[in-house]
């Protein structure tokens, strides 16, 4: 029975925090412009997230070393330096909008402007990743962040033509009113806010903290074959919901406001509180996870002891470099920057550095001398080699693609 | 490491090439240019509407309904802001340029006051000054939309 | 000297002739851990034609997973040898020069 609920909270979890700022922005955004026909993207990233969660939730657990002690292994001491400069990057980034996303839940909550919630937000997260401890953060988020399943609640509630949903969704082609070069653009965001980098830092360094051993592996695996693909729907729900209230008004999506519209439309007052209380959650969430994936990946490339395990003080670098990332996080937000457009490039960012993640851990997890018999089967090796692929090819179009449409105007 | 600095200084210049042009070209008030910003404000007033219908039905609140006042405002300020960065050099084009920066500004002028309704509307649009003030602004925001769509049918934009 | 300062430079052989560079150094150990560390002696450098960049592992025989990513590096490192401490004449901040005479072996390690 107590395994059985183990389980089932960590699916629940994985659920709730398998959405951040960038899915919940990125979605209602493409759900705006492009209606469902960039669905398949969804799906093509949670199998891939799902594929290399569980890859380096592996490593994790077998060699006990998490993603970036293996980057810096394997990479040696420069090119595993140039990794840690752009993952480091755009942890940064991610975080900006994460704590950006708590103050504008807020916002909407209140009518007080976001800037003013954005020193609260940083205190609030600073004070739980100084003291709670990892698995009552990890469970609180999630289970809370959970509430996001008024996106689908309120999918069911609009009524729309499942019919045609289900046409854009399954034969996707390009709006009239869009550019090709805009609907692809807007496929690699979508994939970046999918396979973040920092679920997989976030993941690995957790199996760490949570002293994972072989045997858990089963449960893990579980929790990342339900949990994630059950986030992604919840993803397609945001996505959906745009696009039956938003994209027939010719409303496209600039603002969290906007994305709260249909769910008020479909569930009333009672929905819209539901929805901030999720989005405040998966943001904050979210937040803890990037703050904590800076401090990770710093912390293991350099060789520092890392860990909620220990106290702070034992753990004093670690704590130091998180609370500089914060505070840059907010210097940033305080120049007045719209946190959805840090947001927006946060996760085609993402999209460019996915390279640098997951070719080491396609790598280790091939290793015997970290895996022993452990190592990727056939299946999973044909797999990775598939995705590494599309994430060249995601990472070396996004940048060109970025120019050439301005940044998807 | 051993690539000359040759090739570096083609892709250098090849680079500064492409700013060049990139920042040289779309600077006039044409139909293209006008086609982004206008579709922003279209978006904005369009999302403004929804949100006051909203509120009159009482199916959401007045802190978050003034949030997407207040946010569509900031996206209509930064188009105006965008237009007002074209320069014009024909006549037609600067006709073209303050019909378009007309339309922005009544949109604008009804988001405002939009946004006041929504946020003074915190007793509930149950109370009938409230409620009418809702419809009135709702008149002139839908004046507005009106408004902006004839002048981008007229100019070609859409 | 630092040996990160090493990792890149150009390796010329006896005559002058540009091999490559280096892209590794061999240590060995020993000994087994003693009252101090165990002692690390340089073994010798790993020379690439084409390039200085990390084997990432691969420089072990025996791996040669996944499929298109172990052959891809092993590809691009084709042709590097493992020259000896002993057949290194000069090692400084111009590169490394070679004895004439130096003895390339397999840059390969085996179980």
């Amino acid at each position: 029975m107590k395994r059985l609920l183990g389980v089932a909270l960590g699916i629940l979890t994985a659920i709730g925090g398998f959405v951040d700022i960038g899915d919940l922005v990125t979605n209602a955004v493409v759900g705006s412009r492009f209606g469902m026909s960039l669905a398949w993207v969804v799906l093509v990233g949670v199998v891939g997230i799902c594929l290399f969660a569980n890859m380096s939730g592996r490593v994790a657990a077998v060699s006990g070393r998490a993603t970036f002690e293996v980057i810096r292994e394997r990479l040696g001491p420069r090119a595993g330096l140039a990794n840690l400069g752009a993952s480091f990057l755009i942890n940064v980034m991610t975080v900006t909008a994460e704590i950006g996303g708590i103050a504008l839940a807020l916002q909407l909550a209140s009518g007080v402007a976001y800037i003013l919630w954005v020193p609260f937000a940083l205190l609030a997260v600073w004070l739980v990743v100084w003291r709670v401890k990892f698995s009552i953060m990890e469970n609180v988020t999630g289970l809370v962040g959970l509430s996001l399943v008024v996106f689908a609640v309120a999918l069911f509630l609009l009524k729309p033509d499942w019919g045609a949903l289900a046409g854009q969704a399954f034969s996707p082609s390009v709006p009239a009113q869009e550019g090709a070069g805009v609907y692809w653009y807007y496929a690699i965001a979508l994939f970046g806010a999918a396979m973040t980098p920092y679920e997989v830092f976030f993941f690995s360094s957790g199996a760490v903290e949570e002293r994972w051993k072989i045997k858990d592996l089963a449960q893990s695996r579980l929790n990342v074959l339900l949990g994630f693909p059950l986030g992604g729907l919840l993803s397609i729900a945001i996505a959906g919901c745009a696009a039956v209230v938003l994209l027939p008004a010719g409303i496209s999506v600039t603002s969290l406001s906007q994305v709260a519209l249909p769910v008020a439309q479909a569930g009333g007052q009672l929905a819209l509180a539901v929805l901030i209380l999720g989005v405040v959650a998966a943001t904050f969430g979210a937040a803890l996870e990037t703050t904590l994936s800076s401090g990770y990946t710093l912390a293991q490339f350099f060789g520092w002891s890392w860990g909620k395990f220990r106290r702070p003080a034992q753990a004093a670098r670690f704590h130091v470099s998180m609370i500089v990332v914060l505070l840059a996080g907010v210097a940033v937000l305080a120049t007045g920057v719209d946190p959805i457009l840090v947001t927006e490039y946060s996760v085609v960012f993402s999209a460019i550095a996915l390279p640098l993640t997951y070719l080491p851990i396609l790598i280790v997890a091939n290793d015997p001398q970290y895996m022993g018999k452990h190592v990727n089967n056939r299946a999973v090796n044909i797999a990775g080699v598939i995705y590494l692929f599309v994430i060249l090819v995601a990472s070396l179009a996004a940048i060109p693609l970025m120019i050439a449409t301005g940044a998807g105007a | 490491m051993s690539k000359s600095p040759r090739f570096r200084n083609v892709v250098l210049t090849l680079l500064v090439v492409v700013a060049g042009v990139l920042a040289g070209c779309s600077q006039q008030p044409s139909a293209d240019a006008l086609k982004g910003p206008a579709e922003e404000v279209s978006s904005a007033v369009r999302a403004a509407s929804l949100a006051v219908d909203l509120r009159i039905s009482d199916s959401t609140t007045a802190a978050a309904a003034s949030t997407a006042a207040d946010d569509m405002l900031g996206d209509v300020e930064s188009a105006t802001k965008e237009v007002h960065a074209l320069s014009a050099q024909t006549q037609e084009e600067r006709t073209l340029r303050n019909d378009v920066l007309a339309a922005f500004s009544s949109v604008s002028r009804a988001l405002l006051h939009a946004r006041d309704a929504l946020s003074s509307s915190s007793n509930g649009p149950s109370d009938g000054q409230g409620k009418a003030q809702l419809s009135t602004v709702q008149g002139e925001l839908r004046a507005a939309t009106e408004q902006l769509d004839s002048l981008m049918t007229k100019a070609g934009i859409q | 000297m630092n040996l990160s300062d090493m990792l890149g430079s150009d390796v010329l052989d006896g005559a002058g002739e540009r091999l490559g560079e280096v892209s590794d150094v061999r240590f060995a150990l020993d000994a087994g851990a003693g009252q101090l560390l165990s002692p690390a002696r340089l073994v010798g450098i790993v020379v690439s034609p084409r390039t200085a960049s990390s084997f990432l592992g691969y420089e072990r025989q025996e791996i040669s997973q996944p499929w298109p990513v172990a052959q891809l590096l092993r590809w691009r490192h084709r042709g590097s040898f493992l020259v000896l401490w002993e057949d290194i004449a000069v090692m400084g901040s111009e590169g490394v020069r070679l004895r004439s005479g130096f003895t390339a072996y397999d840059a390969r390690l085996t179980r």
